[in-house]
């Protein structure tokens, strides 16, 4: 990995997320060199916070009907070269008695469902259904009485953090360079050229300089800002989302629901929880200073409750939020906004060579975002290469795991053996095959995750601190939000990279504030109780807060 | 005789019931389930922060530091009532040891590689005192994977450095007799190690591994047998002093307090019932009554209120801060807190202390919950223990102490003594 510093890449990319990752394989399949930079972590920002799905986007049927069919397109392929990184969820659209004419409105849906079919079959979805009030509610226990009829259709949940560092893995496999934890300070120019940049890397403090052709700017809600370091515009309509999440699943199946001002907002089963999202608005802020507000969680949970009023029962543990590089547009609802990408060709725009900007997209068509950049750099740099990143699958998804064989073999709960599975793919039986017995021990008991695959996150996963293990494992995602976990884990980082104390407990500082970042917003009913038991562990047990100074910069 | 009703039954319950009955009265103690009590890690916490620990050189003055708060429950109460409470419950019947409140205090290391201060620890905690000196052996039980030795062996010289403090702290690697089954819990282990012969054959292994490392004491995660410690025992088998580490949650040692508080209280003839307490009935400006889940009403003379904060069910929040049972306001030191964003009771950083948990019951000098005008709203109720305003229990590592001295006196204010 070092031997290449200070030599010039064909490629840099700036940013880890589903794009900057994607462009990274892509390109290092083709046979070019890359380098990829990430300010924080892989998939830590829009796209891990994104409402985790490969859908085909049935709601730009309205308004942009090649948005829908690309989607679909691409979710069939994903879901070819990632099988294990993907969930299906069945979504009912649940019509209620309020619903003025609620037999014309439904049958109008119903057209509008049944042109959306033909498209299912681009991403192994099923045709849509009609269900009657009895067999929603049979399907749906918690759904309200005052649904009249549903319909369903089909869409694929995703783990956006794992998809990203699969992506990664798999650029670095074709021989790129990826650094995360490194932050671009400034582009170099020669003339009017932009040929690389000067980088911080964070943990260390050093600064060093990464020579390119060709710079993409993949940062998403950070484009205007690496655009402008060049005097170049990258005009984004940030629109910040927000999700809450659930410490169970309390649907079997998404719902669509409508919240006040028209919009919808899903309740699906993500994972182990459910997630409910998401919010859609203007935002002027900062990208790297973002949290949920009271009132998005309120109108959040005010829309649910219309449809599955057991919602304001709920125990929520978190919330994610994010910000989406949203074209730009004016005099349009943020909801409106077109969900297109685009590529700024800074030297046709400003006439500044050596620079692309990415602006827009969606996670589920990340894949083909990728491939018509790469083929714009392919042209660019005079290299011809077919694009292979929807055939050729990405670690872990090269064959069915089989995580039963796994149980049995490593000793492990059948339950942790499919989580890692889901996680890992195939790659999951080689972290249990290498691992001493004693590291097959479950750390975080929620997800579950075992002292192995944290391992593995670190020596082969970028993995630096307990919030990337989060990242890769889940570590910490569960109800009780790295109490139990949260050490285990730092100590087994400490270990891995030999780290001091010191920086232990500072990892451990910022972990705890950024979940309780996290927390905050949504603080009640019974998490107010696990709160006060993290903190009598934390600091009336541990007295952490008096031992250790908290550290400086979060 | 008269009659005192105490529900809660952590430590400012049992001491309010136990104070109540050594003043005369019929005692019934109502509790559903263990709180917060339980989860404590085997020390005495009386006054535990560091701005009072810096500037103190016993425990009574670093409480004296909280107690200067008008709002604290120490200044409510006085300090000469908490060393009386103390005095009263005597700590040693419930297994803990230590120097007491007037000199300087037991500093103990934990499981979570940190060390704190207390005046007293569960005899086999405050045995490992790091006062003592001496090369420390760390136990790494092999089988149970819930204590990080290697860490805490790294840390634990790391933090007393920064306290002008020289520790030697190795990693002794000791296999459980007995293997238990995947990832096993703290009490899982313990109760491996209640058996004699199994406790025989780790002392064994102990004492080659200790001689072999050149260590002078041993110190275990707090798993050493589940209904009592057994390190005592173990230091006679291995020929070493062994000792525990303040526990993390589960705690093995707040489950043997828990028990030791329920023989005390069995032994003072206190009458418990293991229930919740279903409504409570009133009448005028008194409390009558309250009744449990079968509908047995409990009539009393008095009644306390030990129910404890959020994790205890003390406290909840629905669209306003709310005390469970009666109804009572919350107060943030003098003002009602009522529907008050929570955002503006949260501090932005987790090792700030936090409004939200110094909320609580606001009483007169008599520990007598006031209304929203401050009004006394019930002659015969009182409050003690975590369910009070006015103190962070867990940043400021008060919480058995403020339990100890507003139970002791809740429990007299009810029979009239106070």
């Amino acid at each position: 990995m070092e031997s290449r510093r200070g030599d010039e890449y064909d490629v840099l990319v700036i940013g880890g997320g589903c794009n900057g990752t994607g462009i990274a394989r892509d390109a290092a399949m083709r046979g070019l060199s890359v380098c990829l930079l990430e300010k924080g972590d892989l998939g830590a920002a829009t796209t891990g916070n994104s409402s985790g799905m490969i859908h085909g986007g049935i709601r730009y049927l309205l308004h942009d009907v090649s948005v829908t069919r690309t989607s679909c397109l691409d979710s069939g392929y994903i879901q070819r070269i990632a099988p294990h990184l993907l969930f299906r969820i069945p979504f009912i659209y649940p019509v209620l008695k309020n619903q003025p004419m609620p037999r014309v409105y439904l049958a109008l849906a119903e057209t509008f469902f049944e042109s959306y079919d033909k498209y299912q079959p681009l991403k192994n979805g099923k045709p849509h259904t009609r269900l009657t009030r009895e067999e929603v509610l049979t399907l749906e226990p918690g759904l309200t009485t005052d649904v009249v009829a549903a319909l369903t259709m089909d869409e694929w949940g995703i783990d956006g953090h794992r998809l990203c560092v699969a992506n990664a893995l798999s650029a670095a496999r074709h021989g790129a360079v990826v650094r995360t934890h490194t932050r671009v300070e400034s582009l170099l120019r020669d003339g009017n050229a932009v040929v690389g940049a000067r980088v911080e890397d964070l943990a260390a403090g050093r600064h060093y300089d990464v020579r390119a052709k060709v710079t993409v700017n993949a940062t998403g809600p950070w484009a205007p800002r690496v655009a402008a370091m060049a005097g170049c515009e990258a005009r984004i309509r940030p629109g910040k989302g927000i999700h809450l999440v659930t410490d169970r699943r309390l649907s079997n199946v998404g719902i669509i629901c409508e919240a006040i001002d028209g919009r919808q907002v899903f309740l699906m089963p993500h994972e182990n929880h459910s997630w409910i999202g998401t919010t859609d608005d203007d935002y002027y802020g900062d990208p790297d200073d973002l949290e949920a507000t009271r009132d998005e969680v309120a109108y959040l949970l005010e829309a649910v409750e219309r449809f599955f009023p057991a919602v304001r029962e709920a125990r929520l543990i978190s919330t994610m939020a994010g910000v989406r590089p949203t074209l730009y547009g004016e005099g349009v609802y943020e909801d409106r906004l077109s969900r297109a990408h685009r590529i700024l060709d800074h030297a046709e725009i400003e006439g500044v060579p050596g620079l692309l900007s990415l602006i827009g997209g969606k996670l589920a068509s990340y894949r083909l975002f990728a491939e018509e950049v790469t083929d714009l750099l392919c042209r660019k740099l005079g290299v011809q290469a077919a694009c292979r990143t929807h055939r050729e699958p990405l670690p872990g998804g090269e064959a069915d795991p089989l995580p039963e064989t796994w149980s049995e073999r490593f000793e492990l709960s059948p339950y942790a053996a499919r989580r890692l599975a889901f996680r890992q793919g195939t790659v999951g039986e080689k972290i249990l095959e290498e691992a001493k017995e004693e590291e097959r021990q479950v750390i975080c008991a929620c997800e579950p995750v075992t002292e192995a695959e944290l391992r593995h996150a670190i020596r082969a996963e970028w993995a630096v601190t307990l919030d990337d293990l989060r990242h890769r494992t889940r570590l910490g995602m569960g109800p009780c939000q790295g109490a139990l976990c949260a050490l285990r884990a730092e100590a087994v980082l400490a270990a891995e990279l030999d780290r001091a104390p010191a920086e232990a407990f500072s990892d451990l500082w910022r972990f705890q504030s950024r979940l309780w970042r996290e927390r905050r917003p949504i603080l009640a009913g019974a998490e107010l109780a696990q709160e006060e038991m993290r903190r009598a562990l934390c600091l009336g047990l541990a007295r952490l807060h008096d031992l250790v100074p908290p550290p400086e910069e979060l | 005789m008269a009659s005192v009703c105490v529900i809660g039954g952590g430590m400012a319950g049992a001491t309010a019931a136990l104070a109540a009955r050594q003043a005369g009265a019929r005692v019934t103690l109502v509790a559903r389930a263990p709180g917060a009590t339980a989860l404590a890690g085997g020390t005495l916490d009386v006054a535990a922060t560091r701005q009072a620990w810096d500037r103190a050189h016993t425990t009574l003055d670093a409480a004296r530091v909280l107690a200067a708060d008008p709002y604290h429950p120490y200044h409510r109460v006085g300090l000469s009532r908490l060393e009386e409470a103390i005095a009263f419950l005597k700590p040693k019947r419930f297994g803990f040891d230590g120097p007491g409140l007037r000199e300087a205090p037991l500093v103990l290391a934990t499981e979570a590689g940190t060390y704190k201060p207390a005046p007293f620890a569960l005899t086999s905690i405050a045995a490992g005192s790091l006062t003592h000196g001496g090369t420390i052996g760390l136990v790494r039980l092999g089988g149970y994977h819930r204590f990080p030795a290697a860490f805490a062996a790294r840390s634990l010289p790391w933090l007393g450095e920064r306290q002008g403090r020289q520790l030697e702290v190795k990693v002794l690697d000791v296999a459980l007799p007995e293997r238990p089954g995947p990832d096993p819990s703290p009490a899982e282990v313990a109760r491996i190690l209640d058996s004699e012969p199994a406790l025989e054959r780790l002392g064994a292994a102990l004492r080659a591994a200790a001689r072999e490392a050149h260590v002078s004491r041993a110190l275990f995660p707090a798993v050493l047998g589940l209904s009592e410690s057994r390190a005592a025992r173990l230091s006679e088998i291995a020929g070493l002093p062994c000792a525990e580490l303040v526990a993390s949650t589960p705690s093995v040692p707040g489950v043997r307090l828990q028990r030791a508080l329920e023989a005390a209280l069995d032994f003072a003839e206190v009458e418990r019932r293991q229930q919740s307490v279903r409504r409570v009935h009133l009448r005028g400006r008194e409390v009558r009554a309250v009744e449990l889940e079968d509908g047995t009403e409990i009539e009393a003379a008095a009644f306390v209120l030990a129910t404890g904060k959020f994790l205890a069910g003390g406290l909840r929040r629905r669209s306003r801060l709310e005390e469970t049972l009666f109804d009572l306001p919350v107060f943030y030191r003098g003002a009602e807190v009522g529907e008050t964003d929570l955002l503006k009771l949260t501090a932005a950083k987790p090792w700030e202390p936090q409004k939200l948990f110094a909320c609580g019951v606001r009483t007169d000098a008599l520990l007598r919950p006031l209304g929203s005008e401050g009004k006394l709203l019930y002659e015969n109720l009182f409050a003690a223990g975590s369910v009070l305003a006015g103190y962070d229990a867990e940043w400021e590592g008060s919480g058995l102490g403020v339990a100890i001295a507003t139970g002791y006196a809740a429990g007299l204010g009810a029979t009239g003594r106070l």
